[in-house]
């Protein structure tokens, strides 16, 4: 054996209750799971788990670190959240197959899309494949966690198409090109097509994917259905009678081909709590045929940010502020806010809402003066400078120019007894972490641990072994990753331990680690000890990462 | 068959803005629902001859129409 984990308690992913083990990992495999005396060591390192929780590690199946992995083959914070796999390429936009002349093309969708900044692609990225052998020989250079990667419909009409792909369906030899071209990527490694329904380009006009005829996208599932691959859609997930009709398109395409489908994102707000229960009726009904249909449900809640410099409909239900932010620019909104009439009688109206305003958190700003305020609540704030919360928010935004950024947290997919529900049912693949996309609006990462904090131990929605299994074997099945997402002799080493009682997210905070100089929102990870992946140390608390070049593509 | 707003609400957009929902009653009874980004509303809003969020209760659903056009129109390139 190459390394020994002693002491820990096993939950091996199954759902089965846990159970004290030591785990023995040859090469890259689960070699032994049991008692290991120290006669059975031969040398081998030993990481002592006592107390902690021995997992397989998790998959993240709904990600967008594809420009990422160029210039940082961990995709970090992924790992040291605990996951060991994680799946770009969603949403009909992967980084390959293109061609030189699209590039700039596909940089205008991941900004508009996915808000990945233009020069973190112009500074950050060598741009060197065309095909998708070749960009997944380009990321395979550096690796260090697990990738399943999905090929994009919007890239496969693209190569094909040329800028027809964004005007007009697909003759039929077009449609057979891209069935060659999909092909081509399933054999380089791709794990599936992924499509969208919904998005915009950078033109805002449709994204390629969305030109396709219903005979294109069915000759593309066939193809996936010829290799067992996945097709993953992004749909209209805020209309309930059009996510209906779309669950009963992926079901008639996983019957007629063999295949396995995938819609993401499923939200559930006050709202609409009755069209989600419409949904899951459909989801359970198509299931039951036989149809492989996984809805995605994020773990987080949503949280809404704003800044004076945009108008944001927060603002909605007060006339007089929301006037001013539509019809103001920045000099004439702080000339408003200087003015003490004006501001008497901005702050009068805005007196029904104390409640939000004092719950929002100060996430944001320019100055140094105001740095460490950053993470307090606004009516926190306002008590320190012996003032409100409306009153600190109006003036950190005149202390800031406008630039300071606040967030209200936790006002979408928010009833945690009903998301509790959601994720634990059966039918729902825990997912759309959108992971590594909207870098500059949110922190896309930590989802993993707030599964555990919240819905585990807060909630108990789930079982400890149940979260595990969701996240790890769940979605191996699911996906087609083989021999992964389980703690069981043979399988690889993807293991990850951690603190039962102490795993969650931490706070969310902006770091300047984007190529070009670039910013991002990112949460470090609370209880996470140590990540193996292929049997190596990827991760560990005490140390951080280790850089070993032990990532795959599965 | 027409439609008429009946209802307005916010709802947080999955990209961490808050967005607009506008809810649609048919003549028939039946319901939809239009989620409307931020130029979209301000847009309809300013259509609607509307300072406060209530006065687009009972408008048309062109007026929906019309402003989704128009923003698509005000921001689309190509």
């Amino acid at each position: 054996m190459d390394l020994i984990i002693k002491n820990g308690t096993v939950a091996d992913g199954t759902g089965a209750p846990r159970f004290a083990a030591d785990i023995g990992i040859t090469d890259n495999r689960i070699s032994h799971i049991g008692q290991l005396t120290e006669s059975d060591h031969h040398g081998a390192r030993v990481i002592d788990a006592a107390g902690k929780i021995v997992s397989p590690g998790f998959i993240d199946p709904h990600t967008h670190f594809d420009a990422q992995l160029l210039w940082d083959g961990a995709a970090k914070p992924a790992i040291e959240h605990g996951v060991t796999t994680i799946v770009p390429g969603n949403c009909s936009l992967s980084l390959a197959p293109l061609k030189a002349e699209h590039r700039m093309k596909l940089v205008g969708m991941f900004n508009q899309i996915e808000e990945m900044p233009h020069k973190a692609f112009s500074e950050g990225v060598t741009w060197d494949w065309e095909t998708f052998d070749e960009y997944i020989s380009r990321i395979q250079q550096d690796l260090t966690i697990n990738v399943a990667p999905l090929a994009g419909h919007s890239l496969l009409r693209l190569w094909v198409m040329g800028n027809d792909a964004m005007a007009r369906v697909a003759t039929p030899e077009e449609v057979n090109a891209m069935c060659e071209l999909l092909e081509q990527c399933i054999v380089a490694g791709a794990t599936g097509l992924s499509t969208s329904f919904v998005d915009m380009d950078e033109r805002l006009q449709p994204v390629p994917s969305r030109y396709a005829s219903t005979e294109e996208l069915d000759a593309l599932s066939k193809v996936l259905g010829q290799h067992q691959k996945i097709l993953q859609v992004v749909h209209e997930f805020y209309d309930t009678d059009l996510t209906l009709a779309r669950i009963d398109q992926l079901a008639e395409l996983s019957l007629k081909h063999d295949i396995t489908t995938t819609l993401s994102p499923l939200f559930l707000n006050a709202d609409n709590a009755q069209g989600v229960a419409q949904i899951m009726t459909r989801i359970d009904e198509q299931m039951a045929r036989g149809a492989r249909v996984w809805p995605q449900v994020q773990t987080r809640p949503i949280d809404i940010s704003f800044c004076f410099e945009v108008p944001s409909l927060l603002f909605m239900r007060l006339p007089t502020w929301y006037a001013l932010m539509r019809f103001n620019d920045k000099e004439q909104i702080i000339a408003a806010f200087e003015d003490p009439e004006r501001r008497a009688a901005l702050t009068i109206e805005a007196q029904s809402m104390m409640p939000l305003w004092s719950a929002l958190v100060l996430r944001k700003v320019e100055s140094a003066a105001n740095a460490r305020l950053v993470g307090m609540t606004l009516e926190a704030i306002g008590a320190e400078r012996g003032t409100n919360a409306l009153e600190a928010m109006i003036d950190l935004s005149l202390e800031e120019r406008l630039g300071a950024h606040f967030l209200a947290a936790n006002m979408g997919h928010n009833d945690d007894e009903a998301v509790g529900e959601l994720l634990r049912h059966p039918n729902v693949m825990i997912g759309a972490s959108d992971g590594g996309a909207h870098i500059l609006s949110f922190s896309t990462y930590g989802d993993t641990g707030y599964l555990f904090s919240k819905f585990v131990r807060d909630c108990s929605a789930l079982s400890l072994e149940l979260a595990i299994k969701k996240i790890t074997s769940d979605t191996a099945n699911i996906w087609g990753i083989k021999e992964r997402g389980e703690i069981k002799v043979g399988y690889i080493a993807d293991i990850t331990i951690f603190e039962p009682d102490d795993i969650d997210r931490g706070q969310e905070y902006f770091v300047q680690d984007v190529p070009g100089d670039g910013y991002r929102y990112v949460r470090d990870a609370l209880g996470i000890d140590q990540v193996l992946i292929q049997g190596k140390l990827a991760f560990s608390h005490k140390e951080g990462y280790t850089s070993a070049p032990c990532g795959q593509i599965v | 068959m027409t439609a008429v707003i009946s209802h307005v609400h916010l709802n947080a957009a999955h990209e961490g803005i808050a967005e607009l929902i506008v809810t649609l009653t048919f003549e028939n009874g039946g319901q939809s629902q239009v989620p409307l980004d931020p130029n979209t509303s301000s847009i309809l809003m300013s259509r609607c001859q509307a300072s406060d969020w209530s006065e687009l209760i009972g408008q048309d659903w062109t007026q929906i129409r019309d402003a989704l056009t128009e923003s698509f129109n005000t921001n689309s390139t190509g």
